[in-house]
């Protein structure tokens, strides 16, 4: 990136997009902050006017001295009164615009290997975490242009009374570079820190979380518990008590040169009055002005602080941001078929997860015929869940292609492809917003549309649900915290199946283990309806259902399944075939079969 | 967990209920006397070195006249020297006390934050079951006590406090400095921003708490942001593509919550305003006094010198700065320490004192127990009789929500019933010491606790008194089928169960499953007699199972058991099978018997068995 794109990116980011986002709240800070530094700085000029008039006579002076210190005075306290409130007010409207922008941009992202791979996750979470110093960006950019005016203002009061003052500003130097000090030592303290924070944190959540601590007080760990935390806590205690003195150390070395160096500013004024040279309430308005001069330094020298934090936030920001652009460069643009006619053919298919070594699918090699339901099957690890996310576009093969109808799906418009493919996982999202809008979301042109909802519920073969809802599918689902009906996890679930099935006319239907957690009956309930759904979607649209389970009741009802072990295909045929075949499937078939006889 | 809310509104918080300063400071003397008083000291310092800076800077403007017209070298020069000095001394001492406050902020937010952390686990800890910590409020109170959730720490509050202490109090000096010279300007300077002050912070503290108030719009657009930037949603968010549909549900919720908080903006304002129009008349009222008397020759300079400085000072009497907001919000949570530390007590009648010694010996019984949740519309369980022999296996199954986990938990005293009892030999439980009873009960949950430790260490927190016996955590592991992960683990014994540790890795859900099963079995080795199984299986794959129920038999020998599961592979493996449903016991008997029976644990079993061309 050229040094110049990357400045404007940065000052978009930083701060004009504040204008953007609140243009009028933006205005009003800066208006306030621009007064507020003029105000602060430049009351002790009123001080000259006033002593000098009172002292010499003039009336008019008095009056513009009165009038000035009494209106900075209290313009100053107005606008320290209500800035924070009106800097909140600024920030939340901006963290409006930047959130609702970070939200398309992470979940706007077809694939996924941000949110899965560790290191690009990291990156991920901090961004997210840190995005309050975004929203925050223009106004701590503004601040910092204040405090530099105010800065600047304090030296042209100062260099008008002898140029030899205006060296001052080399005095902020040595708390500044204390600062840095202090900043590496509560660095390191931190890192010192951090594993045991992290464990008592981990003790806190498992003594006050339920699901911990009922385990906790079957086993009488209560006890034990509490005192790791004491431990725990004395060390900690212990290494913060090293880290405040230390900084408190290099902090009292900075200032105490700091002082010296101003007590030497005013020495110098004072003696040069001693000389004649200056007048009494120019002496008392330098002295002011000298006296005041720390929060100025003060305040400058923390914003800058402030925005180097920020700055890593930023770069985060750009780097998702190319990644995203990266991912969409990529893309195809074919519109997919209406209906498949010949399926879909997976064409030595290889992959492994970006940033680790170790190959999850190699030479993956099958037809998914159009219409028909694959069954996946395989123990922990052997690639199935993969196989199923790069079918949902979610990440790109290394090698090898996925052709729909003979297009690669590399070519495909990968939104079109989304809008024609359908999941339920058996990690399945609870979206807490009303039941209609939960099923719906698959559908968002429709979203409201009950009826579309209830005949989903339908065709997942799970329809009670309705009757469940208090309000039916009008009611706002999920926990008191968003203000809606609490439900258990299998009416979770349910909701999560009605979404998968909502859309009507999908191309390729995944089912990742949605019924993992049901009971036999509502499986057998749940199967026996699939079954007639996924028939009318073969039959409409030539759509390939991919179902993957360990469970055999579920592989059953499948036209071809296909079993992986280690990232390639050992095996695949219908279930006589492999039964008859007597190989790895019929063993592990008979294994399950033992149990019931 | 999902429950679980991030962040908790401090407007919900009744305003009798709300924490004073002085509580804070409370907290701060119990966590450490040594810091309170250095904090006493600091306030101290920092109310009257401002004043004695402005006052030692005015006297040495009102030296140089006299060393003007006497030269450096008399008396005079040297007042003005010793002036100078004494005012370089004070203004050194006076920039000591930020870093001075910095670091006992930071030894204090240490102490306290550990303080109170240990209060909350003792207080959690008190009741012997577990509901109140699913009871919403207790969950919000918790929240807030800990902070770690709003960001606002309650252990930054006793030094934000002292920090909006000394300033107010520097101020009221001002004034008084200011009283020194007109009793009258001192006083009405102080009462002006007594007034302005109380007049405009209770709208600015409204704003910063109310608005905030983490409405349920407030609350609905930061769960919309987990779902737009969590991986817990990911996939689902990309099959649908929902990304613009989230930023839009967030934004609208965000600007809803936002814009209840706009007429309180406006009144703010407003005040503000009539605030500053008091301030600017006062002060151009005092200005021209002052300027009046110099001009008439009432005032020396000196007292000029110091009193026009001294009324900039007087401001922070008046002034309202961001600790007052952030004060409002460190504050939040300690009213909410001490109301768990009084409410979470058990009453005595649930806490017996007998010990359970080598119980049960024959039986233990349900009888006629019913069971509602607190938030719940119906019982879960009603009437039911259920009997567990000592020394046999029990299977419980039925549908979904049909109350099984409800049974082993009432089974381990994590509740108790709101009907009927629980006999252990005849006597009624709760006549049992509450924490010996649970120890008896060898709990396997179906999300076992992953501690932040060695496998060794986990597999030992069955029975933690028994650390050192690594005989019977070796066995515990071969039974449970964990040997084998073992081998595979990086360090072995040693190794670390938490990717967040370092060098630690974790376990999949099928291996904490073996890991938690040997944990159980560690336990009933050192004196836990009723081993409970709830869901064992569930995370295993087909080997696992079919290794787990041909053990079935050496796992439970001379235990008493209770499995429950959807797997009737195990289910029939038990020595007597219960069916749960509609919350009682419908049917009870052996396998054989049941399927004999053709129940509905007939039908249940032959829908599974049916795949397998099982016989019924």
């Amino acid at each position: 990136m050229s040094r110049k794109r990357r400045l404007t990116r940065l000052a978009a980011v930083l701060f004009f997009d504040g204008f953007r986002a609140a243009p009028g709240w933006m205005t009003l800070v800066t208006v306030m902050l621009v007064l507020g530094s003029v105000a602060s700085t430049c009351y002790p000029l009123g001080y000259r006017l006033l002593v000098d008039g009172a002292l010499g006579g003039s009336t008019s002076q008095v009056v513009g001295g009165v009038a000035i210190v009494a209106g900075l005075i209290a313009i100053g306290w107005l606008l320290y009164s209500v800035g924070a409130t009106n800097a909140m007010a600024l920030s939340d409207r901006i963290a409006i615009y930047r959130t609702a922008n970070l939200i398309k941009l992470i979940s706007g992202v077809r694939t996924l290997e941000h949110l899965e791979r560790a290191d690009y996750l990291a990156q991920v979470e901090r961004l997210n975490a840190n995005r309050r110093q975004l929203a925050a960006a223009p106004r701590t950019i503004l601040s910092n242009a204040s405090s530099m005016a105010r800065i600047i203002t304090l030296l042209v009061l100062l260099g008008s009374v002898s140029p030899w003052l205006l060296l001052l500003p080399i005095s902020a130097l040595p708390p500044m570079i204390a600062d840095r000090f202090a900043k590496r030592i509560s660095k390191n303290a931190d890192d010192d820190m951090a594993t045991a924070r992290r464990l008592s944190g981990k003790i806190f959540e498992l003594t006050t979380e339920a699901a911990s601590a009922s385990e906790v007080r079957a086993y009488g760990l209560t006890r034990h518990l509490a005192g790791l935390h004491g431990k725990l806590s004395a060390q900690l205690n212990r290494r913060s008590g090293v880290e405040a003195g230390q900084v408190l150390g290099v902090q009292a070395v900075g200032w105490l040169v700091y002082a010296a160096m101003l007590m030497g500013a005013v020495a110098f004024v004072v003696l040069r009055a001693t000389d004649g040279a200056l007048s009494l309430g120019t002496v008392l308005m330098t002295v002011s002005l000298i006296r005041r001069s720390r929060n100025q330094l003060a305040t400058a020298a923390q914003g800058a602080g402030g925005l180097v934090t920020t700055l890593a936030t930023v770069d985060r920001l750009f780097w998702l941001q190319d990644h995203a652009a990266e991912q969409a460069a990529s893309a195809g643009t074919t519109a997919p078929p209406a209906k498949l006619r010949s399926g879909i053919s997976l064409r030595g298919l290889a992959f492994h997860y970006p940033g680790t070594g170790r190959p999850v699918l190699t030479g993956v090699d099958i037809d998914l015929p159009a219409g028909s339901t694959v069954a996946l099957i395989g123990e922990n690890g052997s690639g199935k869940t993969t196989l199923v996310k790069l079918l949902l576009g979610m990440y790109q093969p290394d090698g090898g292609q996925i052709l729909v109808d003979g297009v690669p799906l590399s070519e495909l418009d990968p939104v079109a492809w989304g809008d024609r493919a359908s999941a339920a996982f058996q990690d399945f999202a609870r979206f807490q917003m009303s039941a209609v809008r939960s099923i719906g979301v698959a559908d968002l042109p429709r979203l409201d549309d009950e009826p579309a909802a209830a005949r989903a519920l339908v065709r997942a073969g799970v329809p009670e649900l309705v009757e469940q809802l208090p309000k039916g599918l009008a009611t706002r689902v999920g926990t008191a915290y968003t203000g809606g009906h609490g439900l258990s996890g299998g009416q979770w679930q349910r909701l999560a199946l009605g979404r998968a099935m909502r859309r009507e006319e999908p191309l390729l239907v995944v089912l990742d283990e949605p019924t993992a957690s049901l009971d036999a009956q509502a499986e057998h309930a749940l199967f026996d309806q699939y079954a007639k759904a996924a028939r009318e979607n073969a039959a409409r649209t030539g759509a390939v259902t991919v179902l993957v389970s360990h469970r055999f009741s579920t592989v059953l009802m499948a036209d071809l399944i296909v079993y992986l072990d280690g990232g390639t295909i050992v095996e695949f045929g219908s279930h006589a075939d492999l039964l008859a075949r007597g190989g790895r499937y019929a063993e592990l078939f008979e294994l399950q079969a033992a149990g019931y006889r | 967990m999902s429950a679980r809310p991030t962040s908790v509104a401090y407007s919900q918080v009744p305003a009798e209920e709300r924490a004073t300063g002085r509580q804070a400071l409370a907290l701060l003397w119990s966590a450490s006397r040594a810091l309170t008083i250095l904090t006493g000291a600091w306030v101290v310092l920092s109310t009257v070195l401002p004043t004695l800076v402005v006052i030692a800077l005015g006297l040495v403007v009102a030296a140089v006249p006299g060393a003007v017209a006497h030269g450096l070298g008399s008396s005079e020069g040297d007042t003005l020297v010793m002036t100078l000095v004494f005012a370089a001394v004070v203004y050194a001492v006076s920039l000591m006390l930020g870093p001075v406050g910095n670091a006992i902020g930071t030894a204090a937010k240490a102490r306290i934050t550990s303080d109170m952390q240990a209060r909350l686990m003792s207080a959690v800890s008190g009741p012997v079951g577990i509901s109140h910590l699913e009871n919403t409020e207790v969950l919000d109170r918790l929240a807030r006590a800990e902070g770690g959730l709003t960001g606002y720490f309650p252990g930054d509050a006793p030094v934000t406090f002292a920090g909006i202490l000394a300033s107010r109090a520097a101020g009221v000096l001002g004034c008084v400095a200011v009283a020194a010279f007109q009793w009258w300007l001192g006083l009405g300077l102080l009462v002006m921003w007594v007034l302005v002050r109380r007049f405009v912070l209770s709208a600015v503290l409204r704003q910063a708490t109310e608005l905030r108030g983490q409405t349920t719009a407030m609350r609905r657009a930061w769960y919309l942001i987990g779902v737009g930037s969590k991986v817990r949603d990911a996939k689902e968010v990309r099959v649908f593509g929902l990304a613009d549909f989230i930023a839009d549900e967030f934004r609208g919720e965000y600007r809803e919550a936002l814009a209840t908080g706009l007429p309180g903006l406006r009144d703010l304002h407003r005040r503000a305003l009539i605030g500053f129009a008091v301030v600017f008349a006062g002060y151009a009222t005092a200005m021209a006094l002052i300027a009046y008397q110099a001009h008439a020759g009432t005032i020396d300079l000196r007292s000029l010198a110091i009193l026009l400085p001294m009324l900039a000072v007087t401001m922070s009497a008046g002034s309202i700065t961001m600790d007052d907001i952030t004060l409002t919000w460190t504050l939040a949570g300690i009213p909410d320490v001490t109301r768990l530390e009084s409410e979470l007590v058990e009453p005595e009648t649930l806490t017996g004192t007998e010990p359970v010694g080598a119980r049960p010996e024959h039986s233990v019984r349900f009888e006629s127990v019913g069971f509602r949740y607190p938030v719940g519309a119906k019982d879960v369980l009603s009437e039911l009789d259920l009997e567990l022999a000592a020394g046999t296996s029990t299977a419980i199954v039925g549908v979904n929500g049909a109350g099984k986990s409800t049974v082993v938990s009432l089974l381990a005293r994590l509740r108790d019933p709101t009907a009927g009892r629980i006999t252990v030999d005849g006597r009624d439980v709760r006549e049992f010491d509450p924490a010996g009873w649970q120890r008896t009960v060898a709990l396997m949950p179906q999300d076992p606790v992953h501690y932040p430790s060695t496998v060794y260490d986990n597999i030992a927190f069955g029975a933690i008194e028994h650390l050192d016996d690594r005989d019977g955590i070796e066995q515990a592991a071969e039974t449970a089928g964990f040997a084998e992960v073992l081998a595979t683990l990086p360090k072995g014994w040693d190794t670390v169960l938490s990717r967040e540790l370092p060098d630690g890795v974790d376990l999949s859900g099928g291996q904490w499953q073996r890991l938690a099963l040997a944990r159980a079995l560690f336990a009933t080795r050192h004196g836990a007699r009723l081993l409970v199984l709830d869901e064992p299986t569930a995370a295993l794959d087909i080997r696992g199972e079919a290794r787990f129920y041909q053990r079935f038999f050496q796992i439970t020998e001379g235990l008493t058991t209770v499995v429950i599961s959807h797997r009737f592979a195990t289910v029939r493996k038990a020595d007597v099978i219960c069916v749960l449903d509609g919350g009682r016991i419908t049917e009870r008997g052996s396998h054989a018997d049941l399927v004999a029976a053709g129940g509905t644990y007939a039908e249940m079993y032959q829908l599974q068995a049916s795949r397998f061309g099982g016989e019924s």
